[in-house]
């Protein structure tokens, strides 16, 4: 308990300096404008009779402009907030540390990493048995107890079974070897 | 009577009952939707007469989209698109831990909505439809243009972000093929994303799993039920709010039939139109966004009723309105009834029946409903870290269902980790949503727009309907501004 | 910590090894086809037109040959992604491919590296041509006078039915290149399927659908829309007084169509057994009763004269599309 105290001061007083007017948000919304004016660059002209008309271009190069814009706005923000900064400025590590703590310490890089192998497991062993698998790890994880995790598992992935593939048909992965298991 | 007598045989009860729960197993399960359990339906229907086929189809969608707002309100992952506008202030009532007193709301106002639009479905359909007729281009652009604009309502305080959330969502609904000239856009030669991202994948990753994202980066309520106090469902204790509200719930149910009925815009669109001009017009509007009692009930009472205004157009024109009654022209062609303008005079029996059965389903949807938010609440009785599996499964094999692609569920990650990230910089979500189902409808009605009239512009602003939309828009995003203005020059001398 | 997970991978492991024997005990017997669920790849949305021929076929198959049939629906990119993954599936019979007329221009409209010869072709069941479509109250009386009015006062006239490249636009290109028209001097509208085309029209917003006469059968039999010509060899039986495009001195036809196909490489025996249970559903009163009443055409053509039929429409569509450069 004390620790989770200890943790929420420590993400306090970094939250607000980082997550307001941080620098990585204005130089991701920069890099998305300028990759979207870059690919909508290549789209082709739309001219019928003539006449130019709005192509398949036109929309998203005005929202990589906004975006760009906005890139500038948000920057400026967030140098004017540093400018006025009474706290001294977290500093690199302490940044690192709060990035950690979104993403990595609190299973979160854990849970995005077990989905996205989730997708050839139940390819390749079918949903049943993967389901049961990636949402008994996932429980684990998430400190539920060992019993708790399998029973509960196996129950939630029968039901999704049922639900998806009896009731409305949807042809869920049987697995490389062809078996519902 | 014989129409009632019909309607009470056990070979059209029986069915019509039995859909009604499967619409609310449809509506709560993230990636099953009402299109879904209708697609479904229509194959058994064969078998049984016309009557049995359609109440089940319409008892089975008017509960799914009840139900859509279910898991809305309790886990903000919405049910079906038609309930992303739930998430607003259901899901932050239940925060409070009134979830069940908000989704008691909520079917009570899905209830009265519906019946309002059945009774404008009933009593004036044909001119409805004539003037939903009169909608093309231009007035779907401006139409968009005022659903974009709430991306500033929505945008709980921070409009700037809000506005940068529904950029990005435009941009992101311009992937894929461009209609009006077949060329692919940031497809990046995937062939799954010609069709565009999935608009159920996204949500549910936006929603639901930056939601689980969010809980697990924070250990210390893992081991709780996600509702402390059972969820307290009283359908008398919601009565007096909704009377306090009465006029949202009827402006709203209108909003959401005239929106249902145009052919191009649905219950979705009128469920976002609604919460909008219920903020504008609310005497308390700084409450909205955080669990208001009109930001529950504007949105609900206009997407049933926009679900009963999308039957006009099918039934006056044969034109569906929206994907459900296209299965439902489909169906009808197969029980050998043609929608359209002779259906009125052919086969009235058949019109009366569909009204008796609107009416109905109506009023059986509150028990339905009841029983449905029940047994989702004991699902929410579980542990967290539980609840937090059951939901990242559902949301992979709900990603997965809508189009049998795997493709989807890397959508919904990937959706996942976009939600997260905004709302750990404080750019609003909603607004996201507003731009990906309106990019579509803005952009290519603007671009079809200007193929009609050669790349000539006036005509957005001289048709009659379309000068009057402009206008709404002029006056919702700058009159208060400008009369504020007014009234400080006047007060000043 | 490290007890849990050792348990859950035993678990994991054991899930493993048993779907691993119960894989080994079914794989080396001799099958006779088919003996497990067939699937039906429809590219198109469950729900759609295409989609209610694929599950009728899937319950009648499912009679003939005692077997499951589930339709499983993928769509996107104008059926790209559906004919794709049909295309690509193991050659073994059990994914057949709802294959439509969509098939025969994803290469040449850029959308697929697909063609005609990525797939042997089982049977066709329907055509359904193009049609042209004006509001009653137009002043056109006949396709010739439309087509005057077309050159006389190029630009003024837009026309409608689906997306840009779809079939009723690729169908008003052909009618318009075999009357010496030149196609830009029309204007398309792109729409989003036969049902926004008819609102437009209807509300004045288009001059002129080429959809299907079916699709518009309410609004002709209601006398809200009346139809000009019929882009097909022979007249529709339902529409008797709607002329042909050949009767009118116009040598062109077109629309679309479906049929059942598989991947390259399906054992004969296979696709023997498919083409016989079709033969005898598409003979069956069944199946007429239901493509009546849905509004569907019948047009039947069985193996090899499908393939030729989809081989021929392939390089009538190249020359098309390439001659107005989509």
């Amino acid at each position: 308990m004390s620790n989770a105290n200890n943790e929420n001061t420590v993400s306090e007083s970094t939250q607000i300096d980082r997550k307001h007017y941080g620098p990585t948000f204005p130089i991701l919304l920069g890099a998305l404008g300028a990759w979207t004016l870059y690919l909508s660059a290549q789209l082709p002209d739309f001219i019928q009779r003539g006449r130019q008309l709005p192509g398949p271009r036109y929309f998203p190069t005005i929202l990589g402009i906004f975006f760009c814009v906005a890139a500038v706005v948000e920057l400026v923000r967030y140098l004017r907030q540093r400018r006025n900064r009474t706290v001294p400025a977290p500093s690199i590590r302490q940044r690192a540390f709060a990035v950690m703590q979104d993403w990595g310490s609190h299973s979160v890089v854990l849970i995005l990493a077990s989905l996205i192998v989730f997708v050839p497991l139940i390819r390749y062993v079918g949903f049943i048995a993967g389901g049961i698998v990636f949402s008994a790890l996932v429980m684990l994880r998430l400190r539920a107890k060992w019993y708790n995790a399998i029973i509960l598992s196996v129950v939630v992935v029968l039901v999704i079974a049922v639900v998806f593939g009896m009731l409305f048909r949807v042809p869920l992965p049987r697995g490389a070897f062809g078996i519902a298991l | 009577m014989d129409v009632v007598v019909q309607l009470l045989h056990p070979s059209v009860l029986v069915p019509w009952m039995l859909a009604m729960l499967f619409g609310i197993f449809a509506g709560a399960t993230p990636g099953l939707t009402a299109t879904m359990a209708t697609a479904l339906i229509v194959p058994i229907s064969y078998y049984m007469s016309p009557v049995a086929g359609l109440a089940m189809i319409i008892g089975a969608t008017f509960t799914a989209i009840f139900a859509g707002d279910i898991p809305a309100t309790f886990l903000r992952i919405p049910g079906t698109p038609a309930s992303s506008a739930a998430i607003l202030d259901g899901f932050e009532m239940n925060r409070r831990g009134k979830g069940g007193f908000a989704l008691t709301l909520d079917l009570l106002c899905s209830s009265i909505g519906g019946l309002i639009g059945v009774a404008i479905l009933i009593m004036v359909a044909p001119p409805l439809a004539r003037i939903a007729l009169r909608f093309s281009s231009a007035e779907y652009f401006w139409l968009g243009l005022f659903g974009l604009s709430m991306s500033a309502v929505v945008s709980k305080g921070n409009t700037f972000r809000g506005i940068i959330a529904a950029a990005f969502g435009l941009l992101i609904s311009t992937v894929g093929m461009d209609v009006t000239t077949g060329h692919p856009r940031f497809t990046f030669g995937q062939l799954e994303l010609l069709s565009g991202v999935g608009f159920i994948p996204a949500m549910i990753g936006l929603f639901g799993l930056s939601e689980v994202l969010k809980l697990a980066s924070d250990p210390a309520t893992l081991n709780v039920p996600s509702i402390t106090q059972s969820a307290k469902i009283s359908l008398l204790g919601a009565l007096p709010a909704i009377w306090r509200h009465k006029i949202t719930v009827i402006r709203s149910a209108l909003i959401g039939t005239f929106t249902g009925s145009l052919p191009g815009a649905g219950a979705d669109i009128a469920a976002w139109v609604a919460y909008g001009v219920s903020k504008k017009a609310s005497r308390e509007p700084e409450k909205f966004g955080s669990g208001s009692e009109e930001g529950v009930i504007a949105p609900t009472s206009a997407n049933n009723a926009g679900l009963a205004g999308a039957w006009i157009p099918a039934l006056v024109f044969g034109i569906p309105g929206d994907a459900v009654t296209a299965i439902v022209v489909g169906a009808m062609l197969m029980y050998g009834l043609r929608p359209g303008p002779l259906i009125f005079e052919q086969s009235r029996e058949i019109v009366d029946s569909i009204f008796m059965i609107a009416v109905v389903t109506q009023i059986l949807l509150i028990g339905a409903g009841l029983l449905g938010i029940r047994a989702f609440s004991r699902i929410l009785r579980l542990p967290r870290n539980a609840v937090m599996v059951i939901v990242l499964l559902f949301s992979a094999v709900g990603s997965f269902a809508l189009e049998n692609s795997f493709f989807d569920i890397y959508v919904m990650i990937a959706f996942g980790i976009i939600g997260f990230y905004m709302e750990k910089n404080d750019v609003p979500l909603p607004p996201l949503i507003l731009g990906l189902i309106l990019g579509p409808m803005v952009e290519r009605n603007l671009r079809v727009g200007l193929v009609r009239t050669h790349g000539d512009f006036l005509p957005f602003f001289t048709r009659p309907i379309s000068a009057v939309l402009a206008a709404a828009l002029f006056i919702t995003l700058f009159g208060g501004p400008i009369w504020n203005l007014i009234k400080g020059r006047l007060k000043q001398p | 910590m490290s007890k849990r997970v050792l348990i859950v991978v035993v678990v994991a492991i054991l899930l493993l090894v048993m779907s691993g024997i119960v894989w080994a005990r079914g794989a080396p017997e001799e099958e006779v086809y088919p003996d497990r669920t067939v699937t039906i790849v429809v590219p198109w949305a469950a729900g759609g037109g295409t989609d209610r021929v694929a599950r009728f076929w899937a319950d009648e198959f499912q009679r003939e040959l005692d077997t499951p049939f589930v339709v499983e629906n993928r769509t996107g990119g104008s059926g790209a992604v559906g004919h794709s993954a049909g295309a690509t599936a193991a050659a073994d019979g059990y994914t057949i491919t709802m294959v439509t007329f969509e098939l025969a221009t994803l290469e040449s409209m850029g959308l697929a590296d697909l063609t005609y010869a990525d797939f042997e072709y089982l049977l066709q069941m329907n055509e359904d041509a193009a049609g042209v479509i004006v509001r009653s109250d137009a002043p056109w009386e006949s396709l010739d006078e439309l087509l005057e009015d077309i050159r006389n006062n190029p630009g003024q006239i837009t026309f409608s039915g689906t997306a840009v490249g779809g079939v009723w636009d690729l169908a008003r290109v052909g009618m318009l290149l075999e009357a010496g028209i030149d196609p830009d001097d029309t204007t398309w509208i792109p729409s989003e399927g036969a049902a926004p085309a008819i609102t437009d029209l209807l509300g004045g917003h288009v001059d002129v659908i080429t959809n299907s006469l079916p699709e518009a059968q309410s609004q002709l039999e209601a006398g809200d829309l009346r139809a000009l010509a019929v882009m097909s060899d022979e007249r529709n039986p339902t529409f008797p007084d709607v002329p042909t495009l050949k009767e009118l001195g116009i040598d062109w036809s077109g629309g679309t169509w479906r049929g059942f196909s598989v991947p390259v490489g399906t054992p004969d025996a296979v696709k023997q057994v498919l083409i016989e249970a079709g033969q005898r559903i598409a003979d069956s009163q069944r199946f007429r009763d239901f493509m009546d009443d849905a509004g569907f055409g019948i047009r039947l053509r069985l193996g090899e004269d499908y393939a030729e039929f989809v081989e021929e429409e392939h390089y009538t569509w190249q020359t098309i599309i390439r001659e107005v450069g989509f």
